[in-house]
């Protein structure tokens, strides 16, 4: 009897000494398997920013089924993704996370955004080592101070606040100038008003500033403060449909600045102002559509044939797609020069070390070793309301100050 | 009461907690199923499990407000945030240890409670609502505002929680701290239930000028339904900030105050289980539906995109179809299965 259970015993022992070598041998890093490496996102899938989900979702689809089927997988591995939906919400996001972490065992989290989602995991970031390529949340304490595991690549409203003044100054050799901010009041539109102090202290101009609370529709008391204050220049952070109340506010009070919108404002939804909008600036970090730079021809071919032309209207039509579609990019050629061999450890080297990567003329990515900033590189656009297009008129540059 | 006791067959009977022994030992076995669930789960379910026990102590103490007082109550998230950042600045900010900022976080909650008590004296229904309400705007704008001590949109940090020398530093050991505080927030709440004071606010629930008359003092239990209330969501608040880590204006909004109405209605409004039934119900229920179109979304991509909009409508519909065809909420259900089987195999 006692032989017998002895018996057992080392069989059992044997058993699960063979099933965890077994499972060793398979599975060389976590997500990682011989035959697939599985990635993990988190999107707004039903709550406000559901719109920004689906056109993350849709550009992941393609980006998948473009790497498995036409360019074979990285070393013999497909792709594959988990999506989880945190609609928005800090609590659910830590909660997909944690689910993409440990239940789905993803090898990295890509596409991500949301300031204040993003902020909620920023301890598990740490802690799990797990790398986030790229977010496009955009607080500042996504890049500073950077953390090994998180890659941002967004638009900087602080440097825009920046460049704004750098232009006005340099190259528009405007006379009188008084600057003036409308920010959404939150850390994003703070970030556009620290922009813009910081270079106007640089020039030794002053600044004027009216915020306004999330959600708010009409910019009537802000337009008439900036006119009062006799604002010359104006940079607005918000969302676009704000923005053309801002300018039908501003036509109405007869305040007439020359406005700098933000990234955001790149929007189809600006034109709703009419021919007020024309003639004013926008900051951009992508490439325009219009432009027909073979990184966006060669986006839109895969669209229209991964998701049929009718589906590929709609993710095509947007035109922050780029901020998408160029980390993608630059994933795939890391994961390709990672070799058979990934880790984790591994694809965070090969992201911080890539030089001079060309996304096609869809934008500008660049880490380094201890830099997680991955956008330092601008254009500024002319609004032209007649063409509903936004036409460069200068070529990437970066802000004077860091 | 009446209808939920149905089984109770004596007065000594009915001044018990667990009037019945089926009742003791299924919560036995319920106790021993959560003690070793973070043995038998991964790390996700374990940070599910603990998000439920915060929400089913807040459920439990709206349930004291909202259940048997009749006092609807819009600004519960706002008391949380209250507990919330009150931790978080005494541990981020002074230091203090988990065990004394607990207790304080529920106190200024508490605090703030009997000052938004005050107005519902006068106050019912409606009017009661939109107080509440304004009272979570206010307190939603002082976060945000309040830059110095909340740091606004960027969030305010915990320290990892210490409890006699032990470092709660996994979700694993937090849940434990959670369904301690869980289970004691129950049996609180049961007793008060079956005290005085319980009676006293269900009576003023049922009819506020008859309770007055026979005796009910209605501004002190008024106000402190409001304080006991608010100091258990302080307490749930404190809690959730740990748990995260980091707290944000974005965790105690209006949305937040609805879903805890939505928790106690849907779980089964005056009832300690059917709180904890709606708390866990609601947590899970975006998780659940998560579960189900993962698969559908891997199998047909081109359906993804739309996937979110359908759980939304999934979400919608559940608490629709509860409020329409079972107001009892889910206790009620679970309390027509028990009468059901009770005679059974006989019809009476």
């Amino acid at each position: 009897m006692k032989k017998n259970r002895f018996r057992f015993t080392i069989a059992i022992v044997c058993i699960l000494a063979l099933g965890a070598f077994s499972t060793a041998g398979i599975c060389a890093e976590v997500g990682v398997t011989d035959d697939k490496i599985l990635f993990g996102t988190f999107q707004d899938m039903s709550g406000p920013g559901a719109y920004l989900g689906k056109q993350v979702t849709s550009a992941l689809t393609v980006w998948k089924d473009w790497v498995n089927d036409d360019l074979g997988g990285f070393h013999g591995r497909k792709v594959d993704f988990v999506v989880e939906d945190m609609k928005y919400d800090p609590v659910l996001t830590k909660t997909a996370f944690t689910k993409l972490v440990h239940q789905h065992k993803v090898f990295a989290v890509i596409m991500v955004y949301g300031s204040t989602p993003c902020t909620a995991i920023l301890d598990d970031i740490k802690k799990e080592k797990v790398p986030v390529f790229p977010t496009a949340a955009t607080t500042q304490n996504m890049y500073d101070p950077p953390i090994r595991y998180l890659f941002w690549y967004a638009c900087s409203d602080e440097d825009n606040g920046i460049m704004m003044v750098d232009y006005i100054v340099n190259d528009l050799k405007a006379k009188n100038v008084k600057l003036g901010v409308v920010y959404q009041d939150d850390e994003w539109g703070k970030s556009a008003l620290k922009g813009v102090e910081i270079g106007a202290k640089k020039y030794g101009l002053k600044v004027d500033s009216a915020g306004y609370k999330r959600g708010t529709k009409n910019l009537n008391p802000q337009a008439m403060r900036m006119k009062a204050k006799g604002v010359t220049h104006c940079f607005y952070a918000g969302y676009a449909p704000v923005y053309a109340a801002l300018l039908q506010e501003a036509n109405k009070v007869g305040w007439k600045p020359t406005f700098f919108g933000d990234y955001v404002t790149v929007d189809p939804r600006t034109f709703m102002a009419g021919d007020l909008a024309d003639g004013h600036y926008h900051f951009f970090n992508l490439g325009m559509q219009h432009e027909r730079v073979p990184g966006w021809i060669q986006m839109e071919k895969l669209f229209t044939e991964k998701l049929g032309a009718e589906a590929a209207k709609e993710p095509l039509s947007w035109r922050l797609m780029p901020l998408m579609w160029t980390p993608l990019l630059y994933l795939n050629q890391a994961l390709e020069e990672i070799g058979p061999d990934l880790t984790r450890e591994k694809l965070v080297d090969k992201l911080e070390s890539i030089q001079n990567f060309d996304s096609g003329g869809l934008g500008k990515i660049q880490f380094g070793p201890n830099m997680r900033k991955g956008n330092h590189e601008y254009r500024i656009f002319k609004c032209d309301a007649k063409k509903q297009q936004f036409v460069p008129v200068t070529d990437w540059r970066q802000p004077s100050l860091k | 009461m009446a209808v939920t006791r149905f089984c109770i067959r004596s007065y000594p009977q009915d001044l018990k907690v667990f009037p019945s022994p089926a009742a003791r030992i299924s919560l036995v076995w319920l106790l021993l199923f959560l003690l070793g669930l973070p043995f038998f789960s991964g790390k996700y379910i374990t940070f599910v499990a603990a998000v439920c026990g915060v929400s089913v102590i807040s459920a439990l103490g709206l349930n004291i407000l909202t259940g048997y007082t009749g006092l609807i109550s819009l600004g519960h998230a706002a008391f949380m945030g209250i507990g919330a950042y009150t931790a978080a600045a005494l541990a981020n900010k002074a230091g203090f240890p988990f065990l004394a900022a607990l207790p304080l976080a529920g106190l200024l909650a508490a605090a703030t409670g009997a000052v938004v008590g005050i107005p519902t004296l006068r106050l019912r229904g409606l009017y009661l609502v939109v107080t509440t309400l304004a009272f979570e705007f206010i307190v939603e704008h002082i976060i945000y505002h309040w830059e110095s001590m909340t740091q606004s949109d960027r969030g305010i940090s915990l320290p990892t929680p210490d409890l006699f020398g032990y470092t709660l530093d996994t979700y694993e050991s937090f849940y434990y701290v959670v369904l301690v505080l869980a289970v004691a927030t129950a049996l609180f709440t049961k007793n008060l239930a079956m005290s005085r004071t319980g009676r006293a606010l269900v009576a003023i629930r049922d009819r506020d000028i008859a309770a007055e008359i026979i005796g009910v003092h209605l501004a002190k239990y008024k106000i402190l339904a409001f304080v006991v209330s608010s100091f258990i969501a302080g307490i749930a608040g404190a809690l959730y900030a740990y748990l995260l880590g980091l707290i944000s204006p974005d965790h105690f909004t209006f949305n937040q105050s609805v879903l805890y109405i939505a928790m106690i209605i849907v779980g089964g409004m005056g009832t300690v289980m059917g709180s904890i039934i709606g708390a866990v119900f609601m947590v899970l229920l975006p998780e659940v539906i998560n579960a189900i179109s993962s698969p559908i979304a891997s199998a047909y991509p081109i359906l993804s995109p739309r996937i979110g909009a359908v759980s939304v409508i999934v979400y919608g519909l559940v608490i629709i179809l509860f409020l329409l065809f079972e107001p009892n909420g889910l206790y009620g259900i679970w309390i027509r299965i028990k009468r059901y089987w009770k005679p059974w195999p006989f019809t009476y």
